[in-house]
């Protein structure tokens, strides 16, 4: 938690540091997996995330900051990162990010929470192993090889139809499982 | 888009995390490192140092609604009017137009001594506009700020001046480039000592030393050899693998004492080195190692050349530089065709094929990123490549046999025009300029003989000790079908001080010679590694083997002690091609057990017929013959591996790449990369189980 709020004065501080470096430290660290990893999900490659999550904490800290909570400041650097991230695309004549950023907002903390997406991965590995073997390997191929559906189907030997079918239900069956583990821990911790 | 499919994405982006292990990379220390250069270089207000797609997306950050959950964020209170604005953008123009020429001056200051290869070509230079690989000129003078050592970092147009699009930590993430300081990191190729005046010595003498050599490293290594061939055999297996013949049965007995088990190796090396067949068949082996060609017409008519010139006896590193400087005029002339086979695009396979066959390195690894484990020598860098490249440029070849056009007098004739230099991008992303220079760093210019650099470049090599370790170990791997020293860090791990020692020493003796490769192929096939009988078990015996003696089989091999691959090493091992079809054939139809096959080390009797048609054929000559046994990897192989895989900056296919890179093999065929593909699919996913299967059939394959 940033125990900023009083200190940083928005007529006196510089562009660069109006929060202590000791906050900005904690900001980064507490933030960035969620930045780099909501850029991804917005369609960000590994290396445009590392710059546009840089680029992310540069444009914040470069503004008076006021500390509320740790999910406000979340949902503020999503923003940051997503209108970031719609520049640069706008530039390279590129328009495949959705400027909806309010129902990104909606479907990214449906998945990944409050915690930037911790609880999901773990709940999503967990759900993983449940998975028949062909289901994961369709997956492992989609995913890791970017294999496309054709070349699923001839590893699977199976039609087109049917990996498209196989892989439909393996990703409904994580959701399920990942929907009750969040609904699980959710009400534990509310308990 | 519709909310389902947002939500799709979401998740999927999850799953993709999980399942491929991509984890956010921490940068808090990169991020940190930018926010501290932002605040030195506060004395500008930010405004101003950003750049306009900064600006504008913070206008866009701006324009957005705030939703109820953002926290209290006061606005900027930055926004200009258009008057302020416009004098912001004309300060930004000045700044780095001012910044750039600043730049090229120190540049230029510190670089006039280093001779016009270290000139930085103007921006507007066509030569320069045709080679960058990444950004074009106008990008270049518009957006890149010099460090004063020739070094541009690209910036992209959204990325902050104050803030570095890369910092140190990010390199870490590539899978060679070490934390280590170069100057601490050794060298696999470089002496470990300063080089003694060697003493010329005859040829039993060299014979015996090597074979003490040989002898000291299996002892050390506890490598016990099984038999010797008999002189009956070791005869005709020298003979075979001089001049592809056998000797006649008439002419053994001159040769072979059966009674005293003696063999006149002198006499029959003397007679077969000085043979038609000996300078026919050995121009082939050379011109398809550095080549990867041997059946066209343009090869058939360098093997003429080539032979001629061993015919002549004329010292091999004159007939080098020959090939790589001679006159280009003439479509008939050795280097015309010499470089027709291997010309084109930017001469990668050009500067490729001289690395590794006349200055003993594979430069390839060179073109992407510095060697690994490597000193921090000139000729271990990215630079020295692009400078091969920048030394090469104006050899314009247009396929095989066909003229090669020399532009090099034009583009580096005249003293009033900058010298054409080539940009290459560094792992970080920024990129820099390399120019004509030797492999030392000096300027061509150096090289008196020598009015372009190619000629320059070609008498360099032909007077470097690299070519001699390179011919020694080029003729090394034609016989015993892997270098005597591996040329760059990988796999290959075993004995290296023996190795180097016997390397250092054959290289001497070769230099010494007067580079005489009828007596270095002399040297080696008279060694005691070559008379190794080789195990003759059948393959049902090698699946029955324990891992322990299949252990010690590979320790053998590896040091050679398993004798010769074969009288015709060139085509003796499967291709890779050949080798990745029977492995992904295995993982296909057995079930999954840590197992592998391999050829067997006897190698199969075949007719003459059947050999001389698969010679013609360019087919493996036991294809028939694998064995299949329980090979485990080394830790060696293991840890490339994983270096590989920890690599987050490399696709799959750039790991594929690397791993066939390594024997000098090409990775990026699409046969291989869907043979790879098809192995990953085999091992479910399993990245390692697949590059290690990959590593398997590279490195049992030929060239």
């Amino acid at each position: 938690m940033i125990e900023n709020g009083q200190d940083a004065n928005p007529q006196l501080s510089p562009p660069v540091g109006s929060l202590p470096v000791k906050d900005i430290t904690t900001l980064i660290s507490l933030h960035q997996a969620m930045v780099w990893r909501y850029l991804r999900s917005v369609g960000a490659e590994a290396e445009l995330a590392d710059d546009l999550t840089q680029e992310t904490f540069l444009e914040t800290i470069r503004r008076p900051f006021e500390q509320i909570s740790d999910a406000a400041t979340a949902s503020y650097l999503r923003r940051v990162a997503h209108n970031l991230l719609i520049s640069r695309r706008r530039r390279e004549g590129r328009m495949v990010v959705t400027e909806h950023a309010e129902h990104m907002e909606t479907a990214w903390t449906k998945w990944a929470g409050f915690d930037g997406g911790d609880r999901a991965l773990e709940a999503l590995s967990e759900c993983f192993t449940q998975l028949t073997e062909r289901a994961k390997l369709a997956l492992r191929l989609r995913f890791v090889q970017e294999a496309s559906r054709q070349a699923i189907a001839d590893a699977l030997g199976v039609g087109e139809h049917g990996a498209k079918n196989l892989m439909q239900r393996a990703k409904n069956a994580l959701k399920e499982c990942v929907e009750q583990k969040l609904a699980q821990i959710e009400s534990t911790g509310s308990n | 888009m519709q909310h389902n499919d947002l939500s799709e994405q979401v998740f999927d982006s999850l799953v993709q995390e999980m399942i491929t292990g991509q984890r956010p990379p921490d940068l808090t220390a990169r991020i940190l490192a930018a926010i501290e250069r932002e605040s030195q270089s506060n004395a500008a207000p930010s405004k101003l140092l950003a750049p306009p797609v900064l600006t504008s997306a913070r206008q866009s950050t701006q324009a957005q609604p705030a939703t109820t959950s953002s926290p209290k964020v006061a606005v900027a209170t930055a926004s200009s009017s258009s008057r302020t604005f416009s004098f912001v953008v004309i300060a930004v123009a000045a700044t780095l137009l001012f910044g750039f020429l600043g730049w090229r001056w120190i540049d230029r200051a510190n670089n006039s001594s280093a001779g016009p290869g270290s000139q930085i070509a103007t921006g507007s230079d066509p030569e320069n506009r045709e080679n960058k690989p990444k950004a074009s000129p106008s990008e270049l003078a518009g957006t890149a700020t010099g460090d004063g050592n020739g070094e541009l970092k690209s910036k992209g147009p959204s990325k902050s001046n104050t803030s570095p699009r890369h910092v140190p930590e990010v390199i870490d993430t590539l899978p060679f480039e070490l934390d280590t300081k170069l100057s601490q990191q050794g060298s696999t190729n470089a002496p470990k000592q300063p080089r003694k005046v060697a003493e010329k010595l005859s040829q039993q003498q060299i014979v015996a030393q090597l074979d003490q050599q040989l002898e000291s490293m299996w002892q050390g290594l506890d490598v016990s050899i099984k038999g010797q061939l008999t002189s009956v055999e070791l005869a005709q297996q020298m003979s075979e693998a001089l001049t592809g013949y056998q000797v006649p049965e008439s002419e053994l007995a001159q040769i072979v004492d059966e009674k005293k088990q003696a063999i006149k190796k002198a006499e029959l090396i003397r007679s077969a080195t000085s043979s038609m067949a000996f300078q026919r068949l050995w121009s082939e082996r050379l011109i398809q190692y550095w080549t990867g060609r041997a059946q066209g017409d343009t090869e058939r008519s360098l093997v003429d050349s080539l032979a001629q010139r061993m015919r002549e006896e004329k010292r091999w590193n004159v007939v080098v530089a020959e090939l790589l400087g001679g006159d280009l005029s003439s479509e008939d002339s050795a280097s015309s065709q010499f470089l027709s086979l291997l010309a084109g695009g930017e001469n990668h396979r050009l500067v490729e094929c001289i690395g590794r066959g006349f200055m003993n390195q594979q430069v390839a690894c060179m073109r992407c990123h510095r060697l690994p484990d490597a000193e921090n020598t000139p000729a271990n860098q990215q630079v020295t490549y692009w400078s091969l490249v920048a030394t090469l440029k104006g050899v314009e070849g247009h396929g095989a046999g066909k003229k090669v056009d020399d532009r090099q007098e034009n583009l580096f004739g005249s003293e009033k025009q900058p010298e054409p230099g080539v940009y290459f991008e560094l792992p970080s992303g920024a990129l820099k300029q390399a120019f004509a220079t030797l492999p030392d760093g000096t300027s061509w210019k150096s090289v008196d003989s020598a009015t372009i650099p190619r000629q320059a470049l070609a008498n360099w090599i032909k007077d470097s000790h690299q070519f001699d370790q390179a011919t020694v170990n080029t003729v090394w791997q034609l016989v015993f079908g892997r270098p005597l020293m591996p040329q760059n860090i990988g796999v290959d791990a075993v004995a290296l001080e023996d190795r180097q020692q016997m390397l250092e020493f054959l290289a001497e003796q070769f230099d010494l010679a007067d580079h005489d490769l009828s007596q270095l192929v002399g040297w080696v096939v008279s060694s005691r590694a070559f008379a190794v009988r080789p195990d003759n078990l059948t393959r049902d015996q090698w699946q029955q083997l324990e891992s322990e003696k299949l252990d010690q089989w590979q320790l053998s091999d590896w040091t050679f002690a398993t004798g010769a691959k074969t009288s015709q090493p060139t085509n003796s091992r499967a291709r890779l091609q050949d080798n990745l079809k029977y492995v992904v054939q295995w993982r296909a139809t057995s079930k999954p057990q840590p197992v592998l096959s391999q050829p067997s080390p006897d190698l199969q009797k075949v007719s003459p017929e059947r050999l001389a048609k698969n010679l013609k054929n360019q087919r493996p000559t036991f294809s028939s013959n694998f064995a299949i046994h329980g090979l485990r990897h080394t830790m060696a192989e293991e840890a490339f591996v994983d270096r590989l895989l920890r690599s987050e900056k490399l696709t799959w296919q750039e790991r594929v790449q690397h791993v066939v890179g390594l024997t000098g093999a090409n990775g990026t065929s699409d046969d291989t990369q869907f043979s790879a593909k098809e192995l990953l699919q085999y091992h479910s996913g399993d990245s390692k189980a697949a590059l290690l299967d990959l590593l398997w059939a590279a490195q049992n394959s030929q060239l």
